[in-house]
């Protein structure tokens, strides 16, 4: 199994590799210093694992829900980290197992019940006035999100990652454990399942 | 039992796939990209077919950025320009500095003329000083007010919001109302 190299920095979003000293530093000051410094661990890494919870759950709403189960995980279970080197693994780990408890929830819930009436979605007023092609613009969004969401986690996953924090194959690959050709094989996979479910809409 | 057949079509698919893929995700080299723009040139099928995933791909990245309340990603692919494309800037960087250092000193007009900078003072300095536009809001806000936030198909029983301190954090319990409707059957 070919492992991925070293990922290159990158300056904004954080890159998978370029703060690994900064989170090892981070840590180590979190068992000292409490509070802190565990606020300082949310704001550095938040962004990345909400990326992860996106896309394994594939919902945006549960997102904050989980995110914040993962930060409070994190804040009870950091007297329990012994690696440093393992911290981006271990953080992933904990994001992705909260993720998918979540989810499988979620889909027990609506299973068991069966709601009569249906809370509305906000549409913040875009629908009432807007033009036409706000509008149109909306329904595709929903669209995407729709078949986004209709991904396997598999492929949806590393796409959600190269979308929304911009990492290379390399940097997917090593937070995810995966080689290099996995990575890409997926993200072709993903491309060409969400080409088929949006067939015919126009460009 | 299906049997899949692995013929030179569907590789030569995949492949094709691959190399947009690749260039999409800014992963492609030099040679890859002159192969990708030489089959755009000769089969206008795959040139639409290459179109389609881009379009798909800006639209996805910017539905799930949307989605999640975040700003685009820049542009990927983007090079150094040369050195000589910072000359402009750097002229007028310098200038800007000499402005600054050796700018006009005239008095003001007795006749009220233009307002010209006092000395020592750059010409790009605001004239009047930035107002703090969170002291602005924190002022009227009561804490209780902060934040505003509607939540809708979670089943969160508490928010918590980081407070202003490291550290601290403001737990609110929700109220929730659930409305589940229960099969009723009946037996003879």
């Amino acid at each position: 199994m070919k492992r991925p190299a070293a990922a290159s920095t990158m300056t904004e979003p954080m890159s998978a590799s370029a703060t690994g000293e900064t989170l090892r530093s981070l840590t180590a000051a979190a068992h000292w210093n409490g509070r802190p410094a565990a606020d300082q661990l949310v704001r550095e890494h938040d962004r990345w694992l909400r990326s992860v919870i996106y896309g394994i759950t594939g919902r945006a709403e549960l997102v904050d829900d989980v995110a914040q189960q993962v930060w409070l995980q994190v804040c009870q279970r950091l007297d329990s980290l012994k690696a440093p080197d393992r911290q981006r693994s271990w953080l992933y780990a904990i994001a992705r197992n909260a993720a998918l408890d979540l989810s499988r929830a979620q889909r027990r819930l609506q299973q068991r019940t069966n709601s009569l009436e249906t809370v509305p979605e906000p549409d913040g007023g875009a629908r009432g006035a807007s033009p036409v092609g706000s509008v149109l613009r909306g329904e595709l969004q929903e669209r995407l999100l729709r078949a986004i969401s209709a991904l396997p986690a598999l492929y949806r996953e590393p796409f959600a990652l190269r979308h929304l924090e911009g990492w290379s194959y390399a940097e997917i690959g090593e937070l995810l454990e995966l080689p290099i050709e996995t990575v890409e094989t997926r993200l072709v996979r993903a491309r060409r399942l969400l080409q088929e479910m949006l067939k015919g809409v126009a460009l | 039992m299906t049997h899949w057949i692995w013929n030179d079509a569907m590789k030569e698919a995949l492949d094709l796939e691959r190399l947009i893929s690749r260039v999409l995700d800014d992963e492609a080299g030099p040679q890859e990209r002159k192969t990708l723009r030489r089959l755009e040139r000769q089969d206008p099928e795959f040139a639409a077919l290459a179109e389609e995933y881009a379009w798909l791909d800006r639209e996805a990245g910017a539905a799930m950025r949307a989605a999640l309340g975040r700003a685009a990603l820049p542009a990927p692919g983007r090079k150094d320009p040369p050195a000589w494309r910072y000359a402009p800037l750097a002229a007028a960087a310098c200038l800007a500095l000499m402005l600054g250092w050796f700018g006009p000193q005239r008095q003001a007009s007795p006749t009220g003329g233009v307002q010209t900078a006092q000395a020592g003072q750059s010409w790009f300095l605001p004239t009047t000083p930035a107002r703090s536009v969170s002291e602005t809001d924190e002022s009227s806000l009561t804490r209780l007010d902060r934040p505003y936030q509607r939540h809708v198909a979670v089943d969160r029983d508490w928010i918590i919001v980081p407070g202003d301190e490291p550290g601290e954090f403001l737990v609110l319990e929700l109220n929730k109302i659930h409305k589940v409707a229960v099969a009723i059957q009946q037996d003879f």
